[in-house]
């Protein structure tokens, strides 16, 4: 199988201070890809180069044989990368399916006077922007919330309207920042489903994440991070086992 | 059927066919000259509004320049009417399209400043503009204003008496309306609202943040250019010291009160702003403490503005039931 997304030597330095430095690794089509670290490790500071938050002063990204390195967050969503932040950006003063329907927008093509005109095409296009939220609200379970406001919401309910959100831009490869903070271990084995499912359909995640049990459950790869630099790669399993990662998380000394 | 029976659209409906009713009727009650006039203004600041909303509501930039564009509309079209003598519809395309490239240029730096920065940048631009309009005597004729601007007249029909004209004001006002009505239900204009909310999450969610806030800036101050142009030919004298901050300030209390990031808030500052002050004119200039005593009881009770208020009334009702049922 070829690889959706190849990361090759990916370097971003902040005032001297190298939060990531030659990291490179690559992510199958519906591959589930664990970033570990401990914190200050490099894990957001690559989601953020991944997502064009930041741009990389060495290094190549390359999606589906795109190099997408450099551009800005909203045409690599369009290329077909879509995220989540582990705070929150939700769109307070839009309802539920309207937060989803933004995450549609890169996938919509009516000009401003057909909009205006209400030509036939323009209201097609606006209907199935609704009908593709509603499902996505179906599928990570919020249904019947498609008017409510967000913040009537609970803060896994949020969470998992963010990952509807970033798979209404119909993804290739969807990443997840600490997608469990805050939740009870009810909504996080919730959302560990929803990724399973999601991946099922081909799309590739990539999730940053400190819950360990939850990343050891649910990934099929993971990337080790400290200090900027990858320590370790390989299954969950070889990543427990591995001295590395088990020291730059609990110190030399227990090694 | 008793009203709370009713489903909210179905009310909102029977509210949109009466408010229609009223003004379409409104001609026949207000008898003067001098009230026809109060209601011209209402419908011009209703057009401003509602194109200054996009800013400020939908996209939450604070602009202190929108006058600025307000005055460029008015000038344009006054000056290409009265001195080539061109017809009014030319002169109102003229403002429109004038203001839409000064509000693009405007909206060039907006892409790379911020929150009070910007608004610091806009309210500096709008100054320059009313200077700039006041020192080119031999085009604007500087601060005695242009006067005996011809009311509109399209395609032969003058509009020069006061119920024509009303009319056609309703129905320009109607078309922004409709206009931002369907730009708001549109992606572009849940775009505006997402770059409002978060310009991170609008970003990454695939909205053009750059291309957007360029396009609120170019809508809102095409809209302006043509409430400029038909306040011009409204009035028919113009002069800078009426496009001044104080009536800047007017705009934005307009919008911030009525409700912004809706579409019935504008309409209701504007209607509230402009006919307020004539009708408590017998009160002098105490009009202006009790202007003051609104918009500070508004700001502490309904900061979502009047928009807000069947929220609130609610909010309030299930917060007095919860009381009573907690005692």
């Amino acid at each position: 199988m070829t690889a959706i997304l190849e990361v090759t030597g990916v370097t971003k330095i902040f005032g001297g201070l190298t939060a990531l430095g030659d990291v490179s690794f690559t992510l199958e089509p519906g591959q589930i890809l664990g970033l570990v670290g401990p914190n200050g490790s490099g894990k957001s500071t690559m989601l953020n180069v991944l997502s064009g938050v930041y741009t990389p002063e060495q290094g190549r990204v390359v999606l589906d044989g795109k190099d997408i390195t450099g551009r800005v967050p909203s045409q690599i969503t369009e290329a077909g990368m879509a995220r989540t932040f582990q705070n929150l950006q939700l769109f307070g003063g839009l309802s539920v399916g309207q937060n989803v329907m933004v995450g549609r927008t890169c996938r919509m093509g009516s000009s401003l006077l057909a909009t205006i005109l209400g030509l036939p095409a323009a209201r097609a296009e606006e209907r199935e922007a609704r009908q593709r939220a509603q499902d996505l609200l179906d599928f990570v379970g919020l249904s019947d919330r498609f008017d409510a406001e967000p913040t009537s919401l609970s803060y896994g309910e949020r969470r998992l309207l963010e990952v509807a959100r970033a798979l209404a831009a119909a993804p290739r490869v969807l990443m997840l920042d600490e997608p469990c903070a805050g939740l009870s271990q009810g909504e996080a084995d919730e959302l560990a489903e929803a990724i399973r499912r999601v991946a099922a359909q081909g799309i590739s995640v990539i999730v940053i994440e400190h819950n360990m049990r939850f990343i050891m459950q649910l990934v099929d790869h993971i990337v080790a991070l400290n200090f900027g630099q990858k320590i370790a790669e390989g299954t969950p399993k070889q990543i427990r086992a591995n001295e590395d990662v088990i020291a730059a998380y609990l110190g030399r000394n227990h090694a | 059927m008793s009203a709370s029976s009713m489903t909210p659209a179905r009310l909102r409906l029977a509210g949109l066919v009466l408010a229609l009713i009223v003004a379409l009727g409104l001609p026949f009650v207000l008898g003067s000259a001098y009230h026809l006039g109060v209601a011209h203004q209402v419908l011009i600041f209703i057009i401003l509004a509602l194109g200054y909303d996009l800013l400020l509501g939908f996209t939450g930039m604070l602009s202190f320049g929108h006058i600025g564009l307000f005055s460029i509309g008015a000038y344009t079209s006054a000056i290409l009417v009265t001195s080539t003598g061109a017809p009014f519809l030319v002169g109102l395309a003229g403002a429109a399209v004038l203001t839409g490239v000064v509000g693009l240029v405007i909206a060039i730096p907006a892409l790379r400043i911020k929150g009070h920065s910007l608004t610091l940048l806009t309210l500096a631009l709008g100054e320059v503009i009313r200077i700039v309009i006041r020192s080119m005597e031999w085009l604007t004729n500087g601060s005695h204003g242009l006067a005996g601007i011809p009311r509109p007249e399209i395609f032969g029909y003058s509009f020069r008496g006061a119920v024509p004209l009303y009319y056609l004001l309703l129905a320009i006002a109607i078309l922004t309306l409709i206009f931002v009505w369907r730009l708001k239900n549109s992606r572009f204009g849940r775009s505006f609202n997402a770059i409002r909310d978060s310009e991170i999450g609008a970003d990454v969610c695939g909205v053009n943040v750059s291309r957007m806030k360029m396009l609120a800036f170019g809508l809102s101050a095409v809209i302006a250019g043509i409430a400029g142009s038909l306040y011009a030919h409204t009035v028919r004298f113009i002069s800078p010291e009426f496009f001044s901050l104080g009536l800047t300030v007017i705009l934005v209390a307009m919008v911030l009160i009525g409700g912004r990031g809706t579409i019935i808030g504008p309409v209701l500052g504007a209607i509230l702003f402009i006919s307020l002050p004539e009708a408590l004119r017998f009160v002098k200039e105490y009009y202006l403490v009790a202007f003051g005593l609104a918009i500070w009881a508004s700001v502490l009770l309904l900061p979502e503005g009047l928009a807000g208020l069947p929220k609130r009334l609610r909010q309030w009702r299930v917060s007095g039931r919860r009381s009573e049922v907690a005692r």
